[in-house]
């Protein structure tokens, strides 16, 4: 399989999503993290822990992977970065695009040619002003 | 302060089933770190996280939305690829994420991210930890994070930038 650079660019349909208290709570208790930060009940005062936002983009990565021809059970989850352009809160309204940003090959060194398929997340407030930036990077053996 | 209910149910394949781990959590402050009480190369307090169960994987499934069948279903997941359960990717970097932020008091990361090198299934137990890369005058810091398991490979390596006060 050669994934076809024509597919940079492509997007999913937009989405959103409302941060709430007590999803950040059991998002928390999942990953057993007791920090005081992301359990307190003043909702003014608590935060959604880093990798929080990702929880409502689940699936969606695959789908765009599917609507571009890709089998996405054939890749890996390879780097992953976010960029917070500041916290997360409960009351927040995010709207979520995700694009094909890069299609390109690598060597590996010992399974031969890769393909390596790049998405970018932006996860903007209703206002438009940016909240996260998230790259994440899938690997394919030919 | 407050306590929030933690439960792991014990599992080793369906013969025992059992409470492991089960009573009442409390909540820590976590206070700012400040960029005087920082150094180049100072390890952060590692966590041990397991052995990591199938219900803890479901747990995260749940609290993610995210139900690919990989991660809970050991009949579609002995046919796939990964030839068994294995637990998501997400959920080890969110354990990399609770290194820092555990260790800086401060959620106000400005980046994180993460390498994933290999999988976890359930049974092996990961110890998360990392140290401080860098550490600026005026509370830029960097962070190294790893999560490795019990035979010593590294499941995933990760790296935190924050602004701490200075």
């Amino acid at each position: 399989m050669t994934v076809d650079r024509n597919i940079i660019g492509r997007s999913s349909p937009q989405f959103a999503c409302t941060v709430e208290a007590g999803k950040i709570k059991e998002f928390a208790a999942a990953i057993g993290e007791a920090n005081e930060a992301f359990w307190a009940d003043d909702e003014g005062a608590l935060l959604a822990p880093p990798t929080f936002s990702h929880i409502f983009r689940s699936g969606k990565m695959e789908l765009l992977m599917s609507d571009c021809g890709l089998d996405a059970t054939k890749f890996l989850h390879g780097e992953h970065e976010i960029e917070f352009h500041r916290p997360l809160r409960p009351g927040d309204r995010l709207n979520y695009a995700i694009e094909v940003v890069d299609v390109r090959e690598a060597a590996g060194k010992r399974s031969g040619p890769m393909d390596i398929v790049v998405l970018e997340t932006k996860v903007n407030d209703d206002a438009g002003q940016p909240v996260q930036t998230i790259r994440q990077t899938f690997v394919a053996k030919r | 302060m407050r306590e929030y209910y933690y439960d792991t149910w014990i599992e080793d394949g369906g013969a025992t089933v059992g409470y492991r781990k089960a009573g009442w959590h409390r909540t820590k402050q976590v206070p700012a770190k400040n960029a005087k009480d920082l150094a180049q190369g100072m390890e952060i307090p590692s966590f041990t996280q397991g052995p990591v169960t199938r219900t803890e994987i479901v747990k995260y499934a749940a609290a993610s939305w995210d139900f690919n069948p990989v991660h809970h279903d050991e009949v579609f997941a002995k046919q796939a690829r990964s030839g068994g359960i294995i637990a998501h990717g997400m959920m080890i970097f969110a354990y990399l994420g609770r290194a820092a932020t555990d260790f800086l008091g401060t959620p106000n990361l400005s980046k994180l991210s993460a390498r994933f090198m290999n999988v976890t299934r359930p049974g092996d137990t990961l110890t998360v930890g990392g140290k401080v890369e860098s550490i600026a005058g005026d509370g830029a810091v960097v962070l190294h994070l790893w999560a490795r398991n019990q035979k010593g490979e590294t499941v995933a390596t990760g790296i935190a930038h924050a602004l701490i006060p200075s």
